[in-house]
């Protein structure tokens, strides 16, 4: 688990914000850093990442009364990238937990 | 830090990278800037908001092709403090492409590419090596956060109901007995409500399924037949839709019939897995 880790867990939180609505980065950026401790900027290379990978396609949306806005969509390769992740997250989570509790449980016994 | 000043850091970052790759990277950090001032932020909140430049451009960096990472990775074996700075001082002194960042926004994309050329050359050349010192730098920065945060986030979330049992039972010491009766009511539970009924859905849909395809086939095929041998047209017809139909529905029927054990196969599994790690914790 390196730093490859957080960047996961961002791509699945980005992801899944995409497969329900399109957004536009500064959608992404706010909503996630309302929740995850984060850098607004840092959802930027994760997403011109995906597009580059092919999980995401951007497109510009005329704005009411301003210039376009660069708004992302998730794509197929997207969709399944997105299962895989979410499968390795609940998996993770369960076995972490798991260790986190069972191990106090341990301790206490000895 | 304005506006101008990030954008300067971070095409000053990123400058291992081609123009136009720069250009659209930029790009997504306009609108941002655009977006946030729309909603009445200042440009220095944005700033603080988006994080460092240096630490951005580091990860853009990361993304390179393998050959270019590697290059990127070369400096960090002599990783030291002074050269980490390196950037930073090298974009301050570099004050003719701060002003030309700034000519370069006022004008249009075209123009600014002839304007911002000639200063790039030199500090690509002289800022190349202590910057992939920087992005590894702030790589292991970025990741020590995150390790810091992830902890931080499971130790709110509350523990599963599983292992609340597991606590239960290790709370009451003195009563293993209890532990062991629970157990094996879970046991049982298991094997009446979870394993037989499986076990019995499973027979029970294939035989159903071998049994009704055989059974439909055959009036299916005794109507085709038997309105290949009738003389009268109109009740030739009606075998011939009646067997359409007969197949069609039990089809869906089938369907609808395999779809629900499929439903009641993964209730069984999960609770069945649920179970199993309950005696797991207790014993």
């Amino acid at each position: 688990m390196t730093i490859q880790f957080k960047k996961g867990v961002l791509e699945l939180c980005i992801l899944s914000m995409l497969s329900r609505n399109d957004h536009y980065g500064y959608d992404v950026a706010f909503k996630l850093s309302r929740s995850i401790e984060l850098a607004d900027g840092s959802v930027y290379p994760i997403l011109r990442r995906l597009k580059q990978e092919g999980r995401v396609t951007s497109y510009l949306e005329e704005a009411s009364g301003g210039p376009p806005r660069k708004y992302y969509a998730i794509t197929r390769d997207g969709e399944d990238m997105l299962s895989e992740l979410k499968d390795e997250w609940i998996t993770l989570t369960e076995s972490v937990n798991e260790i986190i509790d069972n191990g106090g449980y341990e301790d206490e016994q000895e | 830090m304005n506006k101008n000043e990030f954008l300067t850091d971070l095409n000053n970052s990123l400058i291992r990278l081609s123009k136009s790759d720069r250009d659209d990277i930029l790009l997504d950090y306009e609108e941002h800037f655009r977006i946030g001032c729309e909603n009445g932020m200042s440009e220095e909140e944005i700033c603080d908001g988006l994080g460092s430049p240096q630490e951005l451009a580091a990860t853009y960096l990361e993304n390179l092709p393998p050959d270019a990472k590697g290059k990127a990775y070369e400096p960090p074996s002599e990783p030291e403090q002074e050269e980490e700075k390196a950037p930073f001082d090298s974009v301050n002194t570099e004050q003719t492409a701060t002003s030309d960042w700034e000519a370069q926004t006022a004008d249009t994309p075209s123009e600014s590419e002839e304007q911002t050329a000639p200063p790039t050359e030199p500090n690509g050349g002289y800022t190349y090596p202590p910057q992939g010192g920087a992005a590894n730098y702030y790589g292991a920065a970025d990741y020590s956060k995150g390790a810091a945060n992830y902890s931080g986030g499971q130790r709110q979330t509350p523990p599963p109901p599983p292992a609340q049992g597991a606590t239960a039972g290790s709370g009451e010491s003195s009563t293993s007995g209890n532990s062991s009766t629970a157990v094996t009511l879970v046991t049982i539970a298991l094997l009446v409500f979870v394993f037989i009924p499986l076990v019995s859905a499973l027979a029970g849909i294939w035989l159903g399924i071998i049994g009704t395809a055989l059974g439909v086939a055959i009036v299916a095929a005794l109507c085709v037949i038997g309105a290949f041998f009738t003389s009268n047209a109109v009740v030739a017809g009606g075998l011939i839709i009646f067997a359409v139909a007969f197949v069609a529905l039990t089809g869906v029927f089938g369907i609808l019939a395999y779809q629900s054990f499929i439903w009641f196969k993964d209730l069984s599994v999960y609770l069945w897995n649920a179970g199993k790690k309950f005696i797991k914790s207790t014993i």
